[in-house]
């Protein structure tokens, strides 16, 4: 029976490698970055399958093989519902929002948000959709410090989440774009493949497939979990806060997937792109994620792994059970792989926001490009600064998760009503847009200071699981002000929205 | 009745987010039904419903039984 947890010199050597390669492969593509629309949209000529895996890479984050390989292994197979819930906005995301964002020629959603409503707008949009970047990319680079500190704790969090940060900081900051889309097809494989390769070890090693589904316990074998319990991991919990408010925000407003799909060679390539990640991709992702949580569920009522095993560790003791030196370290490789896909995406993201919405139209204007190609250049490295700054902030949290729960549940549900609102609704006002987001930010900040305006929304979810039902909650409370404040202001005339907004009649030739 | 009920109410209230969508599109013709590409597209979108349909009650009905 298997306790603990070794790594191997050679395990090393593959993980240090792997990080050079990754840096060098990256770095190359900076020789082909020369304009601000290289840098940020990789001059919009990839095809859809490049972006589809590039998709992948970044939506499978750093935290996702450990996260999920933790609720698996405690929950079952509904562990996958994250992944399997994001077909419902596939129509307004292909057919509304994509043709509007990428024939309107903006390379920012606050930029979208200055022409379909107003400066101010633009401005409060601005520094939300940042502090939800730099914010996020903190968060990632934190998970790994943890996972690199557990294999090799000579080097602390900190300092290995400042590593990897440095390693992104640099080929972000010399390919833009590009280098992140072609590193992140290497990425987007390796984790897949290692994940799967995982999961294939794993069902050989217990005895095949039937062995394996029959040792995992019945109530652990269905696609749900429960409709309100436990509320920390509850179906209702997790549609609202995952199903309608990340994945909007996800695809419809995070700068990083924004310009993913604005640079595709056209519209089209994007939406083939886009259903590739979803109907193929995403469900073998949930299986890399959470394979080894499920595993590590049989294992342990195979007795093949101590049930003193904890879930937070179940990831890496199922991989060091079943890989051996070398193999083990690929694994983790993939981990790093998972984190550095989506840590140099949101990099060039925040970047791209800088030079786009606060340097550009603000601070210096009328400059020649590779003046902003050198302020978007320093806009990664400053952006990857902070985030490794804001590592020492999230250790001071009990839990980096319940962090990141409150901290992504009050900045999600405003952007995304404003967004929906303003893309569908073309009576939607720019002061309601305004009040949408600041308003609805403040009510959401409110409701965490008194968690019981979220009850009237909680479908019996237990306080415990507030943090998940503060996205219902959000979401209502946004939509209200910017339907009550559109009815009582002036909207904008239906001419100065024409490309901005799903018009009656708008895809007409 | 506890495991329906995730079913129901995500293919409901997830149905009528996708139903609003595809109507949405459709009226702006940014999905424009006269046209074969048009046609192709909407099957996938609805293929695509149906594909997670069923493999959720698949999983959530069939599968912990086998």
């Amino acid at each position: 029976m298997q306790e603990t947890t070794s790594v191997a010199g050679v395990d090393y050597v593959v993980i240090v490698v792997y990080f050079f390669l990754i840096l060098g492969f990256g770095t190359i593509f900076g020789v082909r970055t020369k304009t601000t629309k290289d840098f940020f949209l990789a001059g919009q000529r990839f095809p859809w399958w490049l972006i589809a895996m590039s998709c992948v890479a970044t939506t499978v984050g750093s935290y996702s093989f450990i996260k999920y390989s933790e609720v698996a292994y405690k929950y079952g197979f509904s562990s996958t519902q994250t992944y399997l819930n994001d077909w419902f906005i596939m129509p307004i995301f292909m057919f509304g929002w994509l043709p509007i964002i990428y024939c309107s020629g903006v390379t920012s959603i606050p930029e979208y948000f200055a022409r379909r409503f107003d400066t101010k707008t633009r401005i409060v949009a601005t520094w939300v959709l940042i502090i939800y970047l730099v914010g996020y990319i903190g968060i990632n680079f934190y998970t790994l410090g943890i996972a690199m500190h557990a294999l090799a704790p000579k080097l602390g969090e900190f300092w290995w989440a400042a590593v990897i940060g440095v390693i992104c900081a640099v080929y972000v900051t010399a390919g833009g774009q590009i280098s992140v889309i072609m590193t992140d097809l290497v990425q987007g494989f390796l984790l897949l493949l290692a994940g799967l390769l995982l999961f294939g070890l794993g069902l050989h090693f217990v005895g095949g497939f039937s062995t394996f589904w029959h040792a995992i316990d019945p109530p652990m074998r269905h696609a749900f979990s429960d409709f309100n319990r436990p509320s920390d991991f509850s179906f209702v919990g997790i549609f609202w806060q995952d199903g309608m408010a990340n994945t909007t925000m996800l695809y419809l407003i995070n700068q990083g997937m924004i310009l993913r799909f604005l640079s595709a060679r056209n519209p089209n390539e994007g939406r083939k792109a886009m259903t590739v990640v979803v109907l193929v991709l995403m469900p073998v992702a949930a299986i890399v994620v959470s394979g080894a949580g499920w595993l590590g569920r049989a294992m342990v009522n195979l007795d093949f792994l101590s049930s003193e095993t904890s879930a937070k560790n179940v990831f890496v003791a199922v991989a060091s059970l079943l890989c051996g030196p070398g193999l083990f370290g690929f694994v983790i490789a993939a981990l790093t792989a998972a984190l550095m896909s989506t840590a140099d995406t949101l990099i060039n993201a925040v970047s791209s926001i800088v030079v786009t919405d606060i340097w550009r139209p603000y601070i210096v204007r009328e400059k020649p490009d590779h003046y902003y190609l050198k302020v978007g250049r320093w806009g990664a490295v400053v952006a990857s600064l902070v985030a490794i700054l804001l590592v020492l902030v999230y250790k001071r949290f009990g839990s980096v998760y319940q962090a990141h729960a409150y901290f992504t549940g009050a900045i999600t549900p405003p952007l995304v009503v404003a967004a929906v609102l303003g893309g569908f609704w073309p009576r939607y006002t720019p002061t309601a847009a305004f009040w949408t987001i600041l308003g609805g930010s403040i009510a959401i900040a409110v409701s965490i200071a008194l968690p019981e305006l979220v009850a009237p929304f909680s479908h019996g979810v237990g306080p415990e699981g507030y943090k998940f039902m503060r996205a219902l909650y959000g979401l209502a409370v946004c939509g209200v002000i910017g339907v009550m404040v559109t009815l009582f202001t002036e909207p904008k005339s239906r001419e100065s929205i024409r490309g901005l907004v799903c018009l009656p009649g708008a895809g007409a030739k | 009745m506890s495991e329906l009920l995730p079913v129901i109410y995500q293919y409901g209230v997830g149905g009528i987010v996708f139903l609003t969508g595809l109507v949405l599109i459709t009226k702006s013709r940014m999905l424009d039904l006269g046209t074969a590409r048009g046609k192709r597209w909407l099957a996938v979108l609805l293929g695509g419903f149906v594909f997670y349909l069923c493999l959720h009650v698949f999983f959530q009905f069939i599968a912990p039984n086998i």
